[in-house]
């Protein structure tokens, strides 16, 4: 029984809790707060004017002991007569120990002054009844009425009783005084009570604010797509951490991961789909990690990784290789079958730096040289990335430098035509002569593309070359075409076609000497968007190439849609013929292919006379490569072209003459 | 007014009667607002009063035999043949000469003397006691009563009808 009706008690209170309305209980409590006050008010004032009508009252009985001692009714009268000033003392009587009364206050009726010569006489006694109805149990006596406190004293001197002292005071000014009270109490009660709301409100302001700053310190700290801790808070724990390894002499991992195909994802499927992959990704590596690892989210497809107290970097090595291993199997994310690998950079303290902007760029070093590798692995930071990484630097600076004091010029491969045996064009090639020496175009140029001074550079080298073809159109060489390559960094500034069109325009370029190329995976991103480049380019009389022909994976279809004019046969393929059976095969293929679509074809790379006897069978209808011509300066195209146009020249003037 | 010594406060029906008892209240009242310097040996000692006085006075000051004075018990001799040992002197107004010579011989004492007297305490009284119209007044030598050892309090300085010397006006 017991249970069950404490059970029901506890219903009843929390049924009564509920119905509290906050209002009315914060209205009930400063009234009662009030109430309180003033009650405490009320007694407060009782005392005090207790204890000051006493202390009047003792100082009176006091001074007045030899007055009565003497009889001397003038003295005693003039002793009371100092209560005049008091505003509650109404009135006083001394009376001598049979109550008969030696002086009073105010003197209403005079005792009859008998004095010391007549002590026979008549003389009024005191009832002291009218004070003390209930009558007198002790010479200390006092009792409040509604109205009047009333007071009885002994007079005595060295504990000789000589009379008593009678006080009757008024309670009117105490009144008076606890009406004001009360008065300014109900004058302060809206106060309180405005008081009071503006702190609920308050409190409930400073609610929203400290919910709002939590909201706040959410944001800026964790990652709202995958919850993780953002790259604020990897900042902040890095350095704590490793100062924590400084002291224990620990050796800390960092682990730099992007995923590799994200964007291409993120494209393709869309951004909702990219978040719930993230997110999918974030929930496995988290549960391949300890509890004391650190995982955040950089930013894009980034993540970094703090592996705290590891022994050696084989530690390191196995938590990589787990994280790759939970990231094999595909996510399923609106009903597809998603495939994300990662590459990973790992560095290590104390072993590759101490500082921790230097260690997350050495991971992320690290991390590019994995995706150098292939993607999907792991690779640890090395003095010698590390170098390569200052070179990289080295060239990143070099390039506003280098075009400034002109270090960049052109060098031209001439595209000889099998059928007329002519050299017909030839493609532009970018040269780095620094003042150390010149700098491989393999190695500046993916520098280049990835810091974006790609565009820069190669808008200084579209103008320059259209600047040679007029120089030489004027020497002579009308028939000329000239080929340059675009990157992918540039085919998607949007400010290409505008600027192209401004250069042909400036340098009286006419567009269809001016071949443009791309490589097949530039085209193959973003194609709609690729395809209406390509149509602005061709607008402008512009023909494009395709580079590198082979290589990517163009669908028949997509290619077909395509302004282009040209095919360019990738150097892996004729670097094999004629004898590799597949390569033959390839190439004719793509011959044929590209007779159907009606698109010229120019092989790359030819560096023998059989690949060119081969390549002239099969119908291409021009090469390039070491065979016909290194690259070389302009001058030597001029000396070269207008060579052939003399020999030509000759040979027609000898078939006329036979 | 009666009552005011219980000893003796039963109905009296002669006047010389009453004011002789009302100077012996008054006497007594005296002893009670002043202090000695030099007090009587040990508790429980007493204090001698050598009255000096007659008749009906005489008889109401004897009457204060044996009534305490703070811890003290009141000795009351009458015309005693030395005034050694006397604390207090009552002189009766008719006493003169004799009156002098025992001032005289108590100057050096811590004593006190009250005379019926003129308004002015005589040389050597501390307190003079006098009929002023028709109420009993006293004047107090605070000179006097000082060579003599003795305090008085201020409320019965404030009940003397004259204190001397006058308080000095200070600047």
């Amino acid at each position: 029984v017991k249970p069950r009706l404490r059970a029901r008690l506890y219903i009843n209170l929390q049924r009564w809790l509920k119905r509290i309305n906050p209002t009315r209980l914060g209205i009930s409590l400063v009234l009662l707060a009030s109430l309180t006050l003033i009650a405490r008010e009320y007694f407060s004032l009782r005392a005090t004017l207790l204890a000051d009508i006493a202390v009047q009252t003792s100082l009176i009985a006091e001074n007045s002991t030899a007055a009565l001692a003497f009889r001397d009714r003038d003295a005693t009268s003039e002793i009371l007569s100092a209560l005049r000033v008091s505003s509650s003392i109404e009135s006083a009587i001394i009376v001598d120990r049979q109550y008969t009364i030696q002086a009073s206050h105010p003197r209403l009726q005079e005792p009859p002054s008998e004095a010391t010569a007549n002590p026979a006489g008549p003389a009024a006694t005191f009832d002291p009844k009218g004070f003390f109805p209930e009558g007198i149990a002790s010479d200390h006596e006092q009792r409040f009425s509604l109205t009047h406190l009333y007071l009885m004293r002994p007079i005595a001197n060295k504990s000789r009783p000589l009379g008593f002292i009678f006080i009757k005071a008024r309670l009117q000014p105490m009144y008076e005084q606890l009406a004001a009270f009360i008065g300014a109490a109900v004058l302060a009660l809206p106060v309180f009570g405005a008081l009071g709301a503006s702190l609920l409100v308050v409190g409930r302001l400073r609610g929203q604010v400290s919910q709002a700053r939590r909201e706040l310190y959410r944001l800026a700290y964790v990652d709202t797509v995958t919850q993780l801790p953002n790259r604020n808070v990897f900042n902040q724990r890095l350095e704590g951490m490793l100062a924590r390894m400084r002291r224990r002499q620990g050796r800390l991992a960092l682990l730099f991961l992007d995923l590799d195909n994200f964007k291409f994802i993120n494209d393709t499927f869309g951004h909702p789909v990219g978040d719930q992959l993230l997110l999918g990704v974030t929930r496995r590596l988290s549960g391949a990690l300890r509890e004391s690892d650190l995982l955040c989210r950089l930013g894009g497809d980034e993540f970094a990784l703090i592996l705290e107290d590891i022994d050696d970097q084989s530690a390191a090595a196995g938590t990589a290789r787990r994280l790759l291993d939970t990231l094999e199997p595909p996510f399923l994310i609106e009903g597809r079958e998603i495939y994300v690998s990662t590459s990973i950079g790992i560095s290590l303290y104390p072993d590759d730096g101490a500082d921790p902007e230097f260690l997350l760029k050495s991971a992320d070093t690290a991390m590019y040289h994995a995706k150098e590798q292939g993607r999907n692995n792991f690779q640890f930071f090395s003095k010698e990335l590390n170098s390569r990484t200052a070179r990289r630097l080295e060239l990143e600076t070099g390039f506003r430098r280098a075009l400034e004091r002109g270090e960049f010029h052109l060098v031209y491969q001439p595209i000889f035509d099998l059928e007329s045996q002519r050299t017909t064009g030839v493609e532009t090639l970018l040269r780095w002569q620094s003042p150390n020496g010149p700098i491989a175009p393999d190695e500046f140029i993916p520098v280049a593309e990835e810091s974006g001074m790609i565009l820069p550079i190669a808008h200084w080298a579209l103008r320059r070359a259209c600047e040679q073809l007029r120089a030489w159109r004027e020497a002579g060489l009308s028939d000329l075409e000239i080929a340059v390559n675009l990157s992918t960094r540039q085919f998607r500034d949007p400010h290409l076609v505008p600027q192209i069109a401004e250069i042909i325009a400036a340098t009286g370029t006419p567009p269809q000497s001016l071949w443009l190329e791309i490589t097949e995976t530039t085209l193959m991103t973003d194609t709609a968007a690729a395809l209406r480049k390509l149509h602005e380019l061709r607008a402008l009389g512009i023909r494009l190439a395709i580079d590198d022909f082979g290589t990517g994976y163009s669908s028949l279809s997509y290619l077909k849609k395509l302004p282009i004019a040209k095919l360019k046969i990738d150097r892996s393929f004729i670097a094999d013929l004629p004898d590799d059976g597949d390569a033959s095969a390839i190439t004719e293929a793509i011959l044929a292919l590209a007779r159907s679509l009606r698109l010229m074809t120019v092989a790359e790379g030819v560096e023998t006379a059989e690949q060119m006897e081969f390549l002239t069978q099969r119908g291409c209808q021009a090469a390039q490569g070491y065979h016909i011509g290194m690259p070389v300066s302009a001058d030597a195209i001029a000396a070269l072209v207008l060579g052939e146009l003399a020999r030509t020249r000759k040979r027609e003037a000898v078939r006329a003459m036979a | 007014l009666l009552a005011l010594i219980p000893s003796c406060c039963s109905g009296e029906s002669n006047d010389a009667a009453s004011i002789s008892e009302v100077k012996a209240a008054f006497v007594y009242n005296f002893l009670q607002f002043t202090s000695w310097r030099t007090p009587p040996d040990g508790p429980g000692g007493e204090m001698v009063l050598c009255a000096h006085a007659r008749g009906a006075l005489a008889d109401a000051l004897a009457s204060l035999d044996g009534k305490p004075v703070e811890e003290y018990r009141l000795r009351v001799k009458l015309w005693p043949e030395s005034p050694r040992g006397c604390r207090i002197v009552f002189l009766a107004a008719a006493v003169e000469p004799q009156g002098s010579l025992i001032l005289y011989t108590l100057r050096e004492t811590s004593s006190l003397a009250i005379a019926e007297d003129a308004q002015t305490p005589t040389d050597g009284v501390s307190i003079s006691l006098f009929e002023d119209g028709d109420r009993l007044a006293f004047a107090i030598n605070l000179e006097v009563a000082r060579k003599h050892g003795l305090t008085f309090s201020f409320k019965l300085l404030r009940l003397a009808k004259s204190v001397y010397p006058p308080p000095e006006d200070e600047p």
